[in-house]
Formats: structure tokens, sequence, C-alpha cells
């Protein structure tokens, strides 16, 4: 299969018109700020684990709700509209468009992340920005993978919805209560979106974060499943 | 040579036949209508964009590229119908000024408009805009005067001019009188083939001979259907309406004056509320003694049978 840049550029220029121009969408990143910015404001708790707390929710509702409904929402918005076949038979094939659709959506969380950190209160030479941009940009190509995936079962946008709370909820929750108890705690390591908290508690506690081969491990295994589950949900449904 | 070319394509949907022995061969600049029903045409484009494969035959593409514009294609809303078309100008090597090319288009005093506030005719425009700027070989438009007022379609046989300087157009739709307008080449489909329909004029052509059409009036606009292409008349709240391709349309005669006029062109009263057209019935069916239903061709309609006119039908059928 033939990979145009051109194609893909063109892509890129059009979803992220669309995304600028869809409040529904840009409300997740909107909220995972707002709700920074309110808890900074308005619980002045100036303690690191409070600090932890905030932040972790803000990037988890950005890079997970935000990633599976930037992922699912387009797809399922364009066969609601029937402008899905007009690209696709315009010489645009699915990986040029899957390719275009996810580099904006990356974009906007991306810029996301990075704008969470200082409204946090939290400074720069607490995180290390690489490890902190390779973890998220990581995670949130993931959940957009699976929204992806979500968005071509979908019908249409209210349906879109609806099968994207459940995935977003335990990839969102799990990892922010896995204080609670051991099993929820346990269950987090296993999970991609385990891997941010891990990584920001350590930078904020412990001042430095090292990478372990598990969470790796994790990282690479969630990606290559969900391209897997693409890949054969496309298959089977292709945009129909 | 053949831009594309269709060998004896047999497909089977299901138990039904949709398309056997289909042959079609298209040449560059050639300006071919295809009559086709809605189920075959949903058929015919799986069948081009490769989604599903002929059960027996062969197709033949020749082309570098193939535009498809389905009757009920969207647009992308909420912006500038510039920027629609500049994304498609960027899909090609070859870009083109959009400004200087939209007065072609009957478009020049809409580039700076969102595309949610175009009307149906501009829209159908706009279409055959982002088609023309990805210029390929061949392109395929469903029904595109379907929807259009009478000064749309004018616009729209400009538009197209344009196109077709780039471009082989085949327009498909299930109106003979769209095809007529829009194609010098119409083939139709009958029993599942297709054949070619006679377009020549001579003298004696001219004069219109036994001529009928059935009328029905919608907005601002009349049209007119051969007794072939009503699948069924079905009356409603004591309106006559029309079944074409599962759409309806009113007619301001009565089921009686109907019957009278269609009677010889195949229909039958099989209930007080339905006149069937004998040759889209393809079966019937007996759920208990005294209910009996007809299932149409190429449909998912189901017309009901009284039990008193079963009799009748056998004798018509046999």
């Amino acid at each position: 299969m033939n990979i145009s840049l051109r194609k893909i550029n063109a892509i890129f220029i059009l979803k992220l018109q669309l995304f600028l121009g869809n409040l529904s969408l840009l409300m997740i990143p909107a909220m995972a700020i707002g709700y920074v910015v309110i808890f900074k404001n308005f619980f002045p708790a100036n303690t690191v684990a409070f600090k932890a707390l905030t932040l972790n929710m803000g990037i988890l509702l950005n890079i997970i709700m935000g990633g599976i409904m930037f992922g699912a929402y387009p797809i399922a918005e364009e066969k609601e509209h029937h402008t899905l076949g007009v690209l696709m038979t315009s010489s645009i094939n699915a990986t040029e468009y899957f390719i275009g659709s996810l580099l904006p959506a990356l974009l906007i969380l991306t810029i996301t992340n990075i704008i969470l950190v200082p409204l946090n209160g939290t400074s720069w030479n607490q995180v290390s920005i690489i490890n902190y941009l390779i973890i998220t940009v990581i995670c949130s190509i993931i959940s957009i993978l699976i929204g992806f995936t979500l968005g071509l079962f979908s019908k249409n946008q209210t349906n879109a919805g609806v099968v994207s709370l459940l995935p977003a909820a335990i990839f969102t929750l799990v990892p922010l209560f896995k204080g609670f108890s051991n099993k929820i705690s346990h269950t987090s390591d296993f999970l991609y979106s385990g891997v941010i908290p891990r990584f920001i508690n350590q930078s904020l506690f412990k001042h430095s974060y090292s990478w372990s081969l598990f969470e790796v491990s994790v990282l690479i295994a969630w990606f290559i499943i969900f391209s897997i589950v693409l890949f054969y949900a496309y298959r089977y449904k292709h945009f129909d | 040579m053949s831009l594309i070319s269709f060998k004896d394509v047999t497909k089977q949907v299901g138990n039904q036949s949709v398309f056997t022995n289909f042959s079609l061969d298209i040449a560059e600049h050639q300006q071919i209508g295809l009559k086709l029903m809605r189920s075959e045409t949903d058929t015919f484009f799986s069948l081009l964009e490769e989604k599903t494969l002929p059960s027996s035959g062969s197709i033949e593409n020749n082309t570098q590229s193939i535009s498809i514009k389905r009757y009920n294609d969207g647009i992308y809303q909420k912006m500038t119908v510039k920027s629609y078309l500049e994304f498609f100008n960027h899909l090609t090597s070859n870009r083109q000024d959009i400004k200087q090319l939209a007065p072609d288009f009957s478009l020049g005093d809409n580039l700076t408009m969102k595309t949610d506030a175009l009307t149906i005719d501009q829209i159908e425009r706009l279409h055959l805009f982002r088609i023309y700027l990805t210029a390929p070989d061949l392109v395929f438009l469903e029904s595109p005067l379907r929807d259009l007022s009478s000064d749309g379609i004018k616009f729209y046989f400009k538009a197209l001019e344009v196109v077709r300087q780039k471009s082989t157009v085949v327009v498909i739709s299930s109106f003979m009188e769209e095809l007529l307008q829009l194609s010098s080449t119409i083939y139709q489909s009958v029993d599942h083939k297709l054949e070619k329909v006679s377009l020549e004029t001579s003298q004696d052509s001219l004069k219109p001979q036994n001529i009928f059409r059935l009328s029905s009036h919608l907005d601002d606009k009349t049209i007119f259907f051969s007794p072939n292409e009503i699948d069924f008349i079905e009356s409603i709240n004591g309106v006559s309406n029309f079944s074409v391709n599962s759409e309806y349309f009113p007619s301001s005669l009565t089921m009686e004056e109907l019957e009278k006029k269609l009677v010889h062109f195949g229909f039958f009263r099989c209930h007080r509320s339905y006149l069937v057209n004998l040759q889209r019935i393809s079966e019937l069916i007996s759920y208990s003694k005294n209910s009996y239903t007809l299932i149409l061709k190429n449909s998912q309609e189901t017309l009901p049978l009284s039990r008193a006119k079963l009799d009748q039908l056998k004798d018509l059928l046999q």
C-alpha cells in the first residue's frame, strides 16, 4: 500500500480545522485544564500529594477521555454525514486517513499535556520533559487507536459517545484509584494508563524517574494490541 | 482501450441475482448513462470499489483513478467553501487556482461562505468542483439532478461540461429522464443484464408513438414515470402513491382511475389499497390459510394479497 505524505498533510490540515471547530471535542482538553486550574486555585492545599493527584487527574482525563473521543467521534461523524465515502473515493487510503486523523488529535492532546504541568504549579525541574512527552505521546496514541476502533463500530456520534464511556472510565479511573486497594493497584500496573500516575508520582515524590522494563513492555504491548485490533476491525467493518 | 471493462459479471446477493452476465465497456470521453434499480446501483458501486467480488466474470480497470459521487454523499460542515476545496486541491500534485475556476462551477461568490449555508444546488456543484480538482480518469455520478431546482440543473450542466473536459463521466440513475439529459448512450438493466437503449431520432420516431406517462407533482416540479418504473401503487389516506425504488410519489389520480389506465401495462389490483406491477412479483407467500403476501424483486417491500384475488392472480401469472 502506497502512503503519500502530501495526502497525509492534506488530511492533517482538514482534520485540524474540523477539530478546532468542534466544541464538543475541545471540551475535554478544556475540562482537563479547567480541572487543574480550579483545584490549584480553590483548594490551595499546597502539598505534593495534592499536586500529584490533580496533575494525574488532568492528564488522565485529557489523554484517555480526550484520546478516545478524538479517535471515535470524527469517524462516527463522518459516517453520520456520509463524508467518508467521498474521501475514500478521492484516492485516499485507510492508512493515510488514520495517520492524518491521528496527528492533529495528538498535537492538541500534547499541547494540553504540556500546559497542564505549569498550570498545576509543578516545575519542569521536577518532571523530566523528555520522559513526560514520551509517556504522554505513547499513551495518547494508544487512546486514539482505541477511539478509532470504537468509531468504526459506531453508527453515529451519540453511539460513539456511549461505547466510549466504558473503556474511558476503566482506563481513567483504575489508575486514579490505585491507592484504594491492592487489587486496583495491581490491575493499574497492567494498564497503559497506569504508567502515567507512576511516572508523575515518582517524579514529584522521589524527584527522579527511571524506566523499568515492565513499564516499557506494558506500553509496547498495549500499542501492538490496539494496532492489531484496529487493523482487524477495519478489515471487518471498513468504514461502512 | 476501455477505461473500465465489465466482462460477463454475475453477482448474487443472498439467493437473488443482481447481475447476470453483465457486460459493459466504458471508453474515454463516452457519455454513458446507466439505468439501474437502487439495489443494482449499490451492488455496482460495491463491485467498483472492490468491497465485494463478482460471483463470476471479471472487471478490468485501466484507469489511474476513479471518483465516485453517491447520491447521499455529504460535505464537511463548519468550514468555508474555499478551505473545503483547498483540501482536495492539496491531494493532487497539480494544484489549481480555485478562485479562477470557481465561476466555471457558478460558485464564484460562494468561496467565503460556510459549507453548511450552501443550497442543495450549490452543494452538488461543489461536489463536481472537488472532483474536477482531483482530475480522475473516470467519474461516476449517482442521480445528480434528482433534488435540483430548474435553475440548479442549468448551472449543473455547465459545471459538468467543465468536468468532462478532463474526465469521462458516467451517470447512474433509476430515472430515464435524468439520464436522457446527461448522457448520449444509455444502458438499462433488463432481467439483470445491460441492454442498450435506442436513442435514434429518425423522422418517424420524432412523432410520439403510444407514449404513456404517469405524473407526480412535487413542489415546483412534475416527475414523469413510465409504468414499468413503478413497483406498485399504494393508497395512503385516500391518496395514491407510486412506489419507485422504495420512494413514494403522490398521484392526483384515484386507485380506480389508475387501475383502468394501468391494467394494460401489467398492473393488478391485489388489494383494495394496492396495485402491483406483475413484472415485479418474485414470490407469493402464504403465512396461513387466508393470508397471502407478495414479495417484490430487488425490494424489501411486501404487499398483501386479498383472498378473493388469489385465483385471478394465479391465472394472470401462469
